[in-house]
């Protein structure tokens, strides 16, 4: 047995006061880091510059009368918010895991008490602490605008509440993006961006269509805006475990987790549709397939097998412990079940004719989903021929769904005009191909009533061989988590009998 | 007997076609200071990270205190204690910051943890520098940081990979006095270093590794040993010409020049026989001015690169904790 290593001091000393000892240690650290950094500093002391300089001059236009200093003044105000809020404070959060990874002071910091998450929500929330030290700074202005007049409070409160959900969810973002390899930290945001931009258009397309306003309670546009809300949380705590997961042991397993916030979005599609009507609850159930679709092509694209840790702590839960089990396990094969799943749910929403695109019948929509599955699982069976690509797995398996993508593009853009023999060769072999056949299988349902099927058998033997391939590459991958499964069940009779 | 506190079986960790651990199999009491000594590239840093839990075998189990590592990674690490070989400090902590932020990590709270840093700051005498920047400071004390940091939480198994790389030799000397109150402590430490004679003061016992595997487990003298019956070590000291030395060693059977000093040479005779030494001795006075004519322990590198030289040998069983070895010497 060893004995403390230290001699004791004579006398135990005072704490110390910065920070008390119940706050939690990692959002101590980034505070006492983060507050003496020169981006806060400089932020800090580069606004209050600015809006003294932006104020000062909207007096002296007011006393003039020369032009709309109230408008200046609102501008200044919101723009020099915004730039603190959704762009210093993420682009800060980019260097968060990264720096901790660079410098190997990650492996120091996973050696105490403190987990993956407790890492990540200390960094987290102590940069929004910071962000919210800024924004109380400026809020001294805020309230010299009343000055200028026409102030609506609660507005300002909703838009400054909006903000900072907005700043919340893309630190969020930056925080995973920082733990990823180089180059996916440059893709990804581009990536995200261009989605949030397809996302956003859709979104407050629809909201203009219907002549929503963003405001708390009013019919189906408060609905709305909860809605956006709620998708947003949900978002935001995905990017949080997708962090965590960078820096988690492997013995930790955080795909019941993402799996089940992605499973959230489509769980609100019933709810919206007894208590907001259909085209709400048609709008969240779009929201909810994109949304599943990303996070399956995050959570399949992954050659891991899962380790006796993960199973027990599943199947120790009896059958049905088993069973959820499966739908959650680290790994490829986990993820294609998943996949079915969520889409035999969607399917059925669709069945009840919740989603109406042009004259697409429960059963193309149920037929285009069968598709989306072979889409999304069958780049993983090709590479599952490859074990030794291991943690390139993601990249290789993105090429792959880009490059049949490209092919579906350059089909659907070269069907209406006159085309050679060779190109209607590869139209043809596009229509049977498991990726290019969803996206051109998605076209016909949007812009073509007339989808006379010709492709039908094609694609249904397509199908049952991509279905026969994932069985076929999953079985080694099945038969272990069985066999972990089936000894835990003799340790348990074990027990008793001892 | 007592169960050991590590046991490592079949331990291997492949990175694309290279094997870092190929099968690696040993195990450490409580109380023991443990050397890993290897060549860059051996794999040493490798199995000192899957055995603080920061990396996963592919193969083989690692348990310490009989819990699994891989499988309870949390449950392990609260009796761990890592030092790594490349340390980064953080940018704007300083000394008490640091120390008073990886406290409340291990989950120090109130008087207890301003009681424990202080102790940790008078051991490791870092008291001085508490509001230094921990990027202002030297090499040594960033190390004895280092350490205070790892001993915040008492851990009963500390691993040290290449702790005194780089330091000076006051650094150097700090540095062991404080790995031998640790051990007096009764801490169990498992250190890494190119420095084989330093380990093999510092350590009771020794891990050899070569391409990923354990190719000797015992103290430094075992190894010494192992050709000691065939081969003796001598220190040749003599009066004028050293070339001379070394011709007269070049042309007597049995003799192979080791290193030529300034005043002479260290050299090997492959017999080890006193008869045959002092027959070696009469002559060597003979053909010149011979000054001194002392024989030598080897030394842990000459015996290490011989091993290696003569290719991997099986891992063999750590004898008892050493006795005080006698030098066998002829003086002339």
């Amino acid at each position: 047995m060893s004995t403390a290593v230290v001699i004791p001091v004579a006398e135990a000393p005072e704490p110390r006061f910065d920070f008390p000892t119940w706050l939690p240690p990692m959002f101590v650290k980034e505070l006492r880091q983060g507050l003496r950094t020169r981006g806060f500093v400089g932020s800090m002391v580069g606004f209050q510059v600015v809006m003294v300089v932006a104020f000062v001059w909207a007096f002296a236009v007011n006393i003039f009368g020369e032009s709309d200093a109230q408008g200046t003044v609102n501008g200044f105000f919101w723009g020099v918010l915004g730039i603190m809020l959704l762009v210093i404070t993420p682009l800060r959060a980019m260097a968060g895991l990264r720096q901790e990874i660079d410098a190997k002071t990650l492996d120091l910091l996973m050696l105490t008490n403190l987990t993956s998450w407790r890492i990540v929500l200390g960094k987290w929330t102590s940069l929004l602490a910071q962000s919210a030290l800024l924004v109380l700074a400026l809020l001294p202005y805020g309230l010299v605008r009343y000055f200028f007049g026409s102030v609506d409070l609660l507005q300002d409160l909703i838009g400054i509440a909006s903000m900072y959900l907005g700043c919340g969810m893309l630190t969020a973002v930056a925080l995973w993006v920082s733990g990823l390899p180089r180059l996916l930290r440059i893709g990804l945001p581009i990536g995200l961006v261009l989605m949030a931009q397809g996302m956003g258009g859709f979104i407050f397309g629809g909201m203009a269509h219907g002549g929503m306003r963003i405001t708390p309670s009013s019919g189906s546009g408060g609905a709305v805006a909860w809605l956006m809300v709620f998708d947003c949380v949900l978002l935001l705590l995905f990017c949080l475990v997708q962090a965590v997961r960078r820096i988690a042991p492997p013995a930790e397993n955080h795909s019941p987790l993402a799996r089940g916030l992605a499973l959230l979005t489509l769980a609100a599609v019933p709810v919206l549709y007894i208590f907001d009507g259909k085209e709400t609850a048609m709008g969240q159930l779009w929201i909810a397939v994109v949304a599943l679709a990303l996070v399956t092509i995050i959570e399949i694209s992954s050659l891991r097998r899962p380790m006796s840790v993960h199973v027990r702590t599943w199947w120790r839960r009896g059958r049905m412990g088993g069973w959820v089990g499966r739908l959650v396990l680290p790994g490829w094969p986990s993820a294609a079940l998943f996949t079915a799943f969520w889409l035999a749910v969607a399917a059925v929403g669709a069945s009840m004719e919740l989603i109406k695109l042009s004259s697409a019948s429960p059963g193309d929509m149920a037929w285009l989903f069968a598709l989306l599955w072979a889409a999304l699982v069958f780049p993983m069976v090709l590479l599952s021929f490859a074990p030794n690509i291991g943690r390139q797995a993601p990249l290789v398996y993105f090429i792959l769904q880009a490059a049949f993508g490209i092919l579906s593009l350059f089909i659907g853009n070269t069907s209406s005009i006159r085309m050679s023999e060779t190109v209607k060769a590869i139209e043809w072999l596009a229509h049977l191909l498991p990726v290019s056949s969803f996206w051109l299988q998605l076209e016909p349902l949007a812009t073509h009533p007339a989808y006379d099927g010709r492709y039908f058998t094609g694609q249904a033997v397509m199908l049952v061989v991509v279905a026969a391939l994932a069985v076929w590459r999953g079985w080694g991958y099945w038969s272990w988590v069985h066999a972990q499964g089936a000894s835990l069940r003799q340790e348990k009779k074990a027990v008793p009998a001892g | 007997m007592s169960t050991p506190l590590v046991e490592v079986e079949n331990l291997t960790r492949h990175f694309g076609h290279v094997r870092a651990v190929d099968g690696v199999s040993f195990t450490l009491n409580a109380g023991q200071v443990v050397g890993l000594i290897g060549a860059n590239g051996a794999g040493k840093t490798t199995t000192m990270r899957i055995l603080a839990s920061l990396d996963v075998p592919d193969g083989g189990t690692v348990r310490i205190g009989g819990v699994d590592i891989v499988d309870h990674p949390n449950r392990v690490r609260r009796r761990l204690g890592w030092m790594p070989d490349h340390f980064s400090a953080y940018k704007d902590t300083t000394v008490g910051d640091y120390l008073d932020f990886f406290g409340r990590a291990h989950g120090l709270r109130g008087r207890e943890l301003a009681k424990r840093v202080s102790e940790v700051m008078e051991f490791t005498d870092l008291a001085p520098l508490n509001a230094r920047p921990m990027d202002a400071l030297s090499k040594g004390q960033t190390q004895r940081l280092c350490l205070g940091r790892m001993l915040l939480n008492d851990p009963e198994f500390m691993i040290l990979d290449e702790p005194a790389a780089g330091l000076d030799p006051k650094a150097r000397l700090e540095f062991k006095n404080l790995v031998r109150i640790l051990r007096d402590r009764g801490k169990t430490l498992l250190i890494s270093s190119h420095i084989l004679s330093e380990l093999g003061e510092m350590c009771d016992t020794l891990l050899f590794m070569d391409a990923g595997r354990v190719v000797h487990h015992g103290d430094r003298h075992s190894l010494q040993r192992l050709d000691s019956e065939a081969l003796a070590v001598f220190e040749i000291t003599v009066h004028g010409d050293v070339e001379a030395l070394g011709n007269w060693l070049a042309v007597r059977p049995g003799w192979k020049l080791v290193e030529t000093l300034r005043t002479g040479a260290r050299a090997e005779f492959a017999q080890s026989d006193p008869a045959s030494i002092a027959a070696e001795v009469r002559r060597l006075a003979a053909d010149l001015h011979l000054v001194e004519f002392r024989r030598q322990e080897r030394r842990l590198e000459e015996a290490f690169v011989d091993m290696l030289r003569q290719g991997a040998r099986p891992a063999i069983k750590p004898p008892p904790l050493p006795a005080v070895s006698v030098n066998g010497e002829i003086k002339s």
